[in-house]
């Protein structure tokens, strides 16, 4: 046994030594994309708009490069639309953190491209995606075992967000809470070795410059945390207002025929065109209209139409599948919301308030958790970029208050309603209490049987007298349409429906599970169905793995008992033997 | 020379990395080149924006200029020229606050730059808080100046002095007066100003003796002549007052109204030394006669205001019985008259100069007169 262990020893702490290695290695790699990456939205952008351009220049733009960009996103480079963070959580939870080598690229093209040309969208989001598809790569690269593969993803993540904000603290919360969903995660030294790596250089490159160059602000009389707690509860409300129109709109977007994916971003780039020639303000980024709501720059009536501008201008780039991320529109919105609420307040309040720019600051932070549900990354990217403790308590209150608002009434987080819609089902990252006793891949049977869309209801009617199956699965193992419930074809016979498609009986939501749900989950899911419990691929939502009945359920349970008897007989004798 | 499998696996991966650290420099060199000259472009479209922002201010386009500052801004953050630009434009727009954040973030960087710390006191003695005026003016006094700083100090200090006799400390100007006199070079300009500083200051003793030094080196200069004569009317001493002034040729309208009211306190002061008693009856009726003048003007003005025509009436009958007691008999028998002539005189004076109307340098030398003698008898 000692001749084994030893080598095995060793590959293990080279394991160690090599993963370290390549943390560093990804995080300056990371931070060198990131500053690449703001570095080319940049200069492009002065190259697509000129120094100062004109109406018909602000309006073409952004369609005749949309024209092109819709081409690459529709055809060479298909899983790169939108912010990156979602598909790099994806990535991370269901493909064991595997990421083509053509994502980073096509993203770091395709970003450039959108948010030069004037899109609403941030760069922190796809800086995510290129960091993690560069440590994702570099791992596979290096043909690290799977696992490793997996943990280098938040760590790129992680050192792209550092670089990209010039947070290190804010990025390595980031990839625990948003990427691995769980802030006890062994990856923490990881990402802070790889954020540390990522600022060094990008700090080396640009300087050790802030963000935001904010004032110190401090708060003015304990009454003021009413005001700031008011304004937590508009950035909830902002914050639910920006995600429920994101996500209808994009629903819109994406029930339009597949042929027309490569002309949505152009139709996008139409609607922003329109509106750069009324506000320019809202093109790409922002950060400068940021900076000045800060510094108290701006007046109430320009923050309150730039922060209704830029919601509508954030949802419309988004939804029409440009690349380019949420996490720089929702700083935006909320500085915008803030200012003007503390210009409000600083008016009318009949106590000494703090200036317009700390509500504009505490403002950013509660958009951030109220849209990306972030709480502590929101909390700790605000600290780092005032680097004042005054502020923290304010900015907890409205944090806190924005969170639990916008959690009320939109249950799912932004980012993961936005995998949902593309039909990826993150597993929960809630802790399991105890481990379960069976998952739904254990118990699951793949025989089942699909009936096909276009197949009329009088014709199932009439199979369905022969077979009486609890549900009927509607299209294919690949693409499941949907479920039929047996009374729901019944009630359809008796209306006279007789002659229509199958599919016009399908209901909207269907209870699924997938493999790895525990037994207490599948079971839950199990009654509220007619005994027929579809199990989907988390990657794929709409790709039908197997089904769980009752049945399956009862069949299991009783191999597992004779498994169980077969190994007690086994050991008394083993045991008979040796005591004999 | 066949490796087993595992130092073949060692040796991939040392190579792996040493190629991962050369991309990483490579990818460096190459950021940070980019990176550079993306700076480089971003600073020369900074300076267009700032320079089109200035011809937009002077172009009386505020709005403008002030969005292309902040363009400017945007671009070259550490720019202290764009700032104070920007800052400065603000203020003229009456956006004082919005001017004092900037100047204050400014100041978080460089607190001892003197263009800062100067405006920030502009503005600050603009809102009327002048202790903290006061300090940044300091501040820019003592801040680190870059080249000879001694012209542009003497601005400030000046400008400082200004301020606080506009704010009525003159105690505190004094001081500020003598630090710049002590710092001034010895020539006339540079003295007219200390003069003319001590004048404003209240102190007109020191600043006769100012223009005195610039008169000893130059006894024709006009300016140090009419400063000289004000200074020493302020002082009270009306004869070289009278000297300096006709001394100095052309007058500007304020000392030539000096003047007039010098040689009216100097020909209708009927206790003034070495005059005969009948010099002193004549003036002192006259004095008398040009009072029952201001009171039949006010009789005649409707805003007489606080006067009240009794009033009026029981001055009239006492300067009506002056006017008969003022004959070079009584005045023999009883000299104490001429004293209540300059009292009744100075008491209907006061009542009416710039009540009734406009006072006329008569009517300021009689109020002098009857100040002066008051100060004596008291």
């Amino acid at each position: 046994m000692k001749s084994v262990a030893a080598p095995l020893q060793q590959l293990r702490l080279r394991e160690h030594q090599l993963f370290l290695a390549l943390t560093i290695v990804v995080g300056v790699l990371a931070g060198l994309a990131a500053v690449l990456f703001t570095v080319a939205i940049d200069r492009v952008t002065r190259l697509l708009f000129g120094l100062d351009p004109t109406g018909m220049r602000l309006f073409l733009v952004p369609i005749l490069v949309s024209l092109l960009t819709g081409i690459l996103l529709a055809r060479v480079f298909p899983d790169v639309r939108g912010s990156g963070v979602p598909q790099t959580e994806a990535a991370y939870h269901l493909r064991d953190g595997l990421i083509p080598g053509r994502v980073p690229l096509g993203k770091f093209l395709t970003g450039v491209l959108c948010i030069a040309s004037g899109h609403s969208m941030g760069r922190e989001g796809p800086s995510v995606q290129i960091g993690a598809g560069l440590a994702s790569v570099v791992g596979q690269w290096v043909s690290l075992p799977p696992k490793r593969i997996r943990d280098l993803v938040p760590v790129g993540a992680a050192g792209a967000l550092a670089a990209a904000f010039n947070t290190p603290v804010a990025a390595v919360l980031f990839a625990l809470e948003e990427i691995i969903g769980d802030m006890n995660a062994s990856l923490l030294g990881s990402t802070v070795v790889a954020s540390v790596a990522a600022v060094v250089v990008e700090r080396s490159i640009l300087g050790n410059e802030p963000l935001f160059r904010v004032p110190a602000y401090h708060l003015q009389h304990p009454a003021e945390l009413l005001a700031y707690a008011g304004l937590g509860v508009a950035g909830g409300i902002l914050s639910l207002i920006f995600c429920k129109g994101l996500l209808s709109v994009r629903r819109g977007f994406l029930a339009l025929p597949v042929w027309t994916r490569t002309w949505q971003p152009a139709v996008g780039g139409l609607l922003i065109g329109a509106m750069l020639i009324v506000a320019p303000q809202v093109m790409g980024v922002g950060y400068e209209y940021v900076d000045q709501a800060l510094n108290g720059g701006l007046v109430l009536r320009t923050m309150a139409l730039l922060c209704a501008l830029k919601i509508v201008a954030t949802t419309v780039s988004y939804s029409s599948g440009n690349a380019g991320g949420i996490f720089a529109p929702t700083l935006y919105i909320g500085a915008m919301a803030g200012g003007a609420v503390g210009t409000l307040v600083h008016q009318f309040a009949p106590f000494p308030t703090a200036e317009p720019g700390a509500y504009a600051l505490v403002g950013m932070g509660a958009l951030f958790a109220g849209i990306i549900r972030a709480p502590m990354t929101s909390v700790f990217m605000i600290f780092e970029i005032t680097q004042d403790y005054q502020i923290l308590v304010p900015l907890m209150v409205a944090n806190l208050l924005s969170f639990f608002i916008s959690r009320r009434f939109q249950p799912t987080p932004v980012y993961h309603a936005l995998l949902h819609q593309d039909h990826v089902h993150l597993p929960s990252s809630a802790p399991a209490i105890r481990p379960a006793a069976w998952t739904a891949a254990d118990v699951m049977s793949d025989d089942v049987a699909f009936f096909p869309e276009a197949m009329s209801v009088d014709e199932l009617w009439r199979m369905s007298q022969h077979t009486a199956p609890a549900e009927f699965l509607i299209g294919t193992r690949e693409r499941l349409i949907g479920i039929v419930k047996p009374q729901h074809l019944a009630s359809a016979m008796e209306s006279g429906r007789a002659s229509e498609p199958i599919r016009s009986l399908v209901v909207d939501r269907m209870v699924h599970t997938h493999e790895d749900h525990p037994s207490d989950v599948v079971l839950e899911r199990l009654a509220q169905t007619h005994g027929l419990l579809p199990v989907m691929a988390r990657d794929d939502a709409q790709h039908l793995v197997g089904v769980v009945t009752m049945g399956n359920i009862l069949q299991f349970m009783r191999h597992r008992r004779a498994e169980g008897r077969a190994m007690t007989t086994d050991e008394a004798a083993e045991s008979a033997a040796s005591s004999g | 020379m066949n490796q087993s499998p595992e130092a073949r696996i060692v040796q991939r991966e040392i190579v792996v990395l040493i190629l991962l650290c050369a991309a990483s420099v490579v990818g460096f060199l190459a950021t940070r080149s980019a990176a550079a000259a993306n700076r480089a472009r971003r600073i020369e479209d900074a300076t267009f924006w700032y320079d089109r922002g200035q011809r937009d201010l002077a172009a009386g386009r505020t709005t403008e200029g002030i969005a292309d500052l902040r363009r400017a801004i945007a671009l070259d953050r550490d720019n202290r020229t764009y700032h104070l630009g920007l800052a400065r434009a603000l203020a003229d727009d009456h956006q004082d606050d919005a001017a004092r954040r900037i100047l204050i973030g400014v100041r978080e960087t460089s607190p001892e730059d003197p263009a800062v710390n100067l405006q920030l006191a502009r503005l600050d003695a603009h809102r009327g808080d002048w202790t903290s005026a006061v300090r940044y003016y300091q501040n820019a006094l003592y801040g680190l100046w870059t080249g000879d700083a001694t012209a542009p100090r003497r601005q400030i200090r000046i400008e400082l002095i200004k301020d606080l006799l506009a704010h009525d400390q003159r105690a505190r100007a004094l001081s500020e007066v003598l630090v710049l006199s002590n710092n001034l070079p010895d020539d006339a300009t540079s003295r007219l100003v200390v003069a003319q500083l001590l004048v404003d200051a209240g102190e007109p003793a020191r600043a006769l003796d100012e223009f005195r030094r610039v008169l000893r080196v130059d006894q024709r200069n006009a300016a140090a002549l009419a400063g000289a004569g004000a200074a020493a009317f302020q002082a009270g001493d009306y004869s070289t007052a009278h000297r300096y002034l006709h001394s100095a040729g052309s007058l500007s309208a304020d000392a030539s109204e000096i003047r007039a009211v010098t040689d009216m306190v100097l020909t209708r002061d009927p206790l003034q030394a070495r005059l005969s008693l009948r010099d002193r009856q004549e003036r002192a009726v006259q004095n008398v006669n040009r009072a029952v003048e201001l009171l039949a003007e006010c009789r005649a003005s409707q805003s007489s205001g606080r006067l009240t025509s009794q009033v009026v009436d029981s001055l009239e009958a006492e300067a009506g019985a002056m006017t008969r007691n003022l004959t070079l008999k009584a005045l023999r028998q009883s000299p104490e008259t001429l004293d209540q002539a300059v009292d009744l005189v100075y008491r209907i004076a006061r009542q009416t100069v710039d009540v009734c109307a406009a006072a006329t340098p008569l009517d300021r030398a009689l109020l002098i007169i009857g100040r002066r003698h008051e100060a004596e008898r008291q």
